[in-house]
């Protein structure tokens, strides 16, 4: 760093969410189920969502990902809580009062209106002029690359094209906020590759900030500059794709993003270091700080991909190579331990010179700082 | 619909939020749903529903229990139960009240004829509505357009229509002379009146049992041969269940006006046979006994509301949706 | 595409198709004789007497026929106008109704379907005296749209109920108010549920007997009450004309209704 920016206009993130961002705070929604019980479907979230950034929204059905993102959108009120677009509070306003727009999971396309109308709803409805309002629905035609198909209608379009048309028409208000509740779903596998792209690049042209909800983790981490991660109504995890796949808090955000096998090991303290290991292997001195639950052992998160076969990294366990899968890009190996705890490994090409047959007596071996101790759960 | 609201992921059904109190007292201030009118927009047809139809039905219910003026018609305002007691009996010559079947006999004959008439409907709209689900989708709508003309056409014109076919010189007529067999007495008898219930609501049952049967996935039926049943047992096992449905709102449908019915028993059958909807109609006209047709017409209402508390009780048990749309 | 045997084609059942088809003959026939006679010449009803459509015009420039012809159809009108504005504000507003309350507007409203002709309208003849008014249009008016409401209800809540609840936040999210969104959105998509109400309640109201025979009053007879008289008296060549004239109003509205675009039936 040569040259340090001037000072004044040197902010933290934090105060730059809050002055432009999206503030969520405390936000509470419960809901009744028909057997009389209540279901939070949003546990008092705190969530600071920066001013131009795109955010993921990730987490199984029913974790509250939606619904915070309608009662973002007004579309659902809240119990309690409070919600700031930059300094102003959103959450007591009308749907149509507020600056944000949404991309329904349906595209909810109006069907009697063209797909240039549909585009031009949102423009009318703030009384632009019309000529304002045409200029505009051609800009957006042209970013979500559909020049010469605002005459169709929405049912003559495909669903790529209907998607397109759902993205143009919120984008068009040029809101500040830009909500996509799970806008790819129902796209087949190789559109979805081609809208991610579109959507990166559109955030990119745009700076809208996007808040982007979706089940689907490899979704979330090719999209997102942060993820938080839903489990029963709140965030478990908040970061950067980076930091939630590499270093989860809990075993829920461990077991949803990517593979992962636990190990639960005793832990025993050897100077300032803790030491764990695995169904009676070498011992491992962690990296990080592993909480330690109340018998004395601690919960450690390992990918598939951190451990070798090839004995490249320190030896953690010895086993028996129970099962192998060849899967083109890679082989999924399953290593039976000595103490019955199954192990995954996924080795990279070249195979070529590995000799590894099912019932082979393997060494796995994995860096220390890829073991991931993991929060204590109050189970 | 309500499995939904146990998902607080997806949108919980407007009503379902009803249920937390202060939540739903601030959505619905706000009118949360958009584009829907707020609640009290549904008023105007409520209070036009409760006048002219709780109006007549407690009207009725009051004139029942009054007595009927000297002469003519309308009612006196005092309390009186003769109209149900001459439902009952009579008096005799000296003045005692003694049993008289004769209104009774009017009741069974028009649940006899009403039975018949949705039992002859049932047995010809299935196979019918069977066999029009079971066209090719093109044929299906062309068929269903077949079935639904005579049910939009005035009840009075298809049951004039039968008097061309049964009239002494009508169609029948000509032929069975043409056989030899000589002019038949047809019209203006009971069987008259109960072939023209039959006609005219046959659609009425067609119609339901077909809603139930289109889109049935005949893959179904496709799975129970393959797994060894025969015709009548895919009938029985899939086909017949799936069209309960529509069967009991069939069944309700033309059932229901058949009891009171009175265009065809009068014009096909001559008004020989007596029928509840002929006695009631004659109270308020002819004879003029208002509190007699009104004690009739809450027998009648008694009747059919313990019947759809049957229906009701049945569709509760068994699961079945029974809607009386078309 | 060769057929299969009929044994095994898994959609022929025995014995479904002739009955099926005998049912279909039942139907028309009654209908086809009539329209057949409509153009006889003759001054019976029933003795053929040569092709003639001599009876049409007869019948439309017959003063007592097209007098209460144009009754009927104004009532209908008049009924069908209100009973679809009625309908269409209580659809879009019983969300708003809390459940209790809803089940019983429903009941309340579907009414008139579950109960005899005959008792509502003898009933509404009572209640009418009652409240004092006399037989006649008004009261005409207000029992048709009653009885019609339910009927304009069925088409235009089951389109609300297809639409589903997305296009309408979308387009509160688009910054549609109230009014915007009911002009702009709900009721143009509402547009084939009002037209299938509007037609079924005209339909309804138009074949109305019973009740507007007891309602009706010299100067408000309605076109069923003039020919159920006529009828009375025995066929003739007027009436026949009549029935197909009829005839023909339902096979145009049945026809518009399954042209229409978009639509679907209500199951």
């Amino acid at each position: 760093m040569v040259e340090a920016p001037v000072v004044s206009e040197r902010r933290s993130p934090e105060v730059v969410a809050r002055e432009n961002g999206l503030t969520i705070t405390a936000a509470t929604k419960t809901f009744a189920t028909p057997e009389g019980t209540e279901v939070h479907a949003l546990d008092h979230v705190d969530l600071q969502i920066r001013d131009g950034e795109f955010f993921v929204m990730l987490g199984p059905s029913g974790c509250g990902k939606t619904t915070l993102l309608r009662s973002i959108a007004g579309l659902e009120t809240l119990d309690s809580g409070e919600i700031y677009l930059g300094r102003d509070r959103i959450d007591d306003r009308p749907a149509h009062a507020r600056p944000v727009n949404t991309v329904f999971q349906s595209y909810a396309l109006f069907p009697h209106l063209t797909v240039a109308q549909n585009i031009a709803f949102g423009l009318q409805m703030d009384k632009l002029p019309a000529a304002q309002v045409a200029e505009r629905v051609a800009q957006m035609l042209t970013l979500v690359r559909l020049d010469g198909l605002g005459g169709r209608r929405p049912a003559q379009l495909s669903g790529g094209q209907q998607q397109r048309v759902a993205l143009a028409r919120a984008l068009a208000k040029q809101p500040r906020v830009l909500l996509l509740d799970e806008p790819l779903a129902a796209l087949d596998l190789k559109l979805r590759r081609g809208m991610q792209d579109e959507l990166r690049r559109l955030q990119r042209t745009t700076g809208i900030t996007f808040v982007f909800v979706t089940h689907d983790q490899e979704e979330a981490l090719s999209l997102g500059d942060r993820i938080a991660v839903f489990s029963d109504g709140r965030p478990a995890q908040v970061g950067t794709p980076e930091e939630v796949y590499e270093r989860p808090v809990n075993r829920f955000v461990a077991d949803f993003i990517g593979d992962t096998t636990f190990l639960t090991v005793p832990v025993r303290t050897d100077g300032d270091a803790q030491v764990v290991q695995v169904a009676g292997g070498p011992a491992v001195r962690l990296t990080a700080p592993a909480p330690v639950a109340a018998d004395g052992t601690t919960t450690l998160a390992v990918r598939p991909e951190r451990l070798v076969l090839d004995g490249s990294a320190p030896p953690i366990a010895t086993g028996t190579l129970a099962e192998l899968v060849y899967m083109g890009t890679d082989l999924r190996i399953r290593v039976a331990l000595a103490d019955g705890t199954s192990l995954a490994v996924r080795v990279s090409p070249p195979f070529e010179g590995l000799a590894l047959r099912p019932g082979a007596t393997v060494t796995v071996g994995a860096a220390p700082e890829h073991l991931r101790p993991l929060a204590v759960e109050q189970a | 619909m309500s499995v939904a609201a146990a998902q607080p992921d997806t949108a919980p059904p407007a009503g379902s939020t009803a249920a937390v109190g202060g939540t739903a007292a601030r959505a619905r201030r706000r009118g949360s749903t958009p584009g829907r009118l707020p609640w009290y927009a549904s008023l105007p047809a409520l209070v036009i529903a409760a006048l002219f139809t709780l109006g007549p039905l407690a009207v009725v219910i009051a004139f029942s229990f009054m007595t009927r003026p000297a002469s003519g018609g309308g009612v006196v305002y005092e309390f009186s139960t003769d109209a149900y007691r001459s439902f009952l009996f009579t008096k005799n010559f000296v003045g005692d009240l003694v049993f008289n079947p004769t209104y009774l006999k009017v009741f069974w004959t028009s649940l006899e004829q009403a039975t018949i008439t949705t039992l002859v409907c049932l047995v010809l709209s299935f196979p019918l509505a069977l066999w029009i689900a079971t066209r090719p989708p093109r044929l299906q709508t062309l068929l269903m357009l077949a079935v639904t003309i005579p049910f939009w056409t005035n009840l009075l014109v298809r049951t004039y229509a039968w008097i061309l076919v049964l009239a002494k010189d009508g169609v029948v007529n000509r032929l069975s002379t043409a056989l030899g067999l000589g002019p038949l007495e047809l019209l203006y008898t009971p069987m008259a009146g109960q072939l023209g219930l039959i006609y005219t609501f046959l659609p009425f049952m067609v119609l339901p049992i077909y809603s139930s049967l289109a889109g049935f996935d005949f893959r179904l039926a496709e799975a129970a041969y393959d797994l060894g049943a025969r015709k009548a047992t895919v009938v029985r096992r899939i086909i017949w269940p799936l069209a309960r449905p529509g069967v009991v709102s069939g069944v309700l449908l033309v059932f229901i006006p058949a009891l009171g019915s009175y265009v065809q028993p009068v014009l096909l059958g001559g008004g020989k046979v007596l029928l509840i909807g002929n006695l009631i109609a004659a109270q308020f006209g002819d004879s003029r006994n208002w509190p007699f047709g009104a004690a009739l017409s809450v027998i009648i209402l008694v009747l059919l509301a313990l019947a759809l508390l049957g229906v009701r009780w049945w569709s509760k048990r068994t699961g079945t949706t029974v809607s009386l749309s078309l | 595409m060769r057929r299969p045997p009929r044994a095994l084609d898994l959609r022929s059942f025995p014995g479904v198709g002739p009955v099926a088809v005998a049912t279909l003959v039942f139907l028309y026939a009654p209908i086809l004789i009539t329209t057949i006679y409509a153009f006889n010449g003759g001054q019976q009803a029933l003795v053929w007497d040569g092709f003639s459509t001599r009876w049409f015009g007869y019948v439309l420039t017959n003063t007592a026929m097209v007098t209460t012809a144009i009754t009927s159809l104004k009532l209908a009108a008049v009924a069908t106008a209100a009973s679809v504005v009625l309908a269409l504000a209580f659809v879009l507003a019983a969300d708003g109704l809390r459940r209790t309350g809803s089940g019983l507007a429903n009941a309340l409203l579907s009414a008139p379907l579950v109960i005899p002709e005959v008792v509502l309208a003898v009933a509404t003849l009572g209640f009418i005296r009652m409240i004092g008014l006399q037989p006649g249009f008004t009261a005409l008016v207000l029992a048709h749209t009653t009885f019609c409401i339910p009927f304009a209800m069925m088409p235009i809540r089951s389109r609300l109920q297809g639409l589903g609840q997305e296009v309408f936040e979308a387009g509160a999210d688009l910054g549609a108010r109230a009014p915007a969104m009911l002009r702009r959105i709900t009721l143009p998509l509402l547009v084939p549920g009002i037209v299938s109400g509007a037609l079924l309640a005209f339909v309804v109201s138009m074949d109305d007997f019973i009740i507007s025979a007891f309602l009706s009053s010299a100067g408000s007879t309605t076109l069923p009450v003039y020919l159920f008289s006529l009828i009375r008296r025995g066929p003739s060549p007027a009436i026949n004309v009549v029935a197909v004239l009829l005839l023909v109003l339902a096979v145009l509205i049945t026809t518009v209704t399954y042209l229409a675009p978009g639509k679907k039936r209500s199951a």
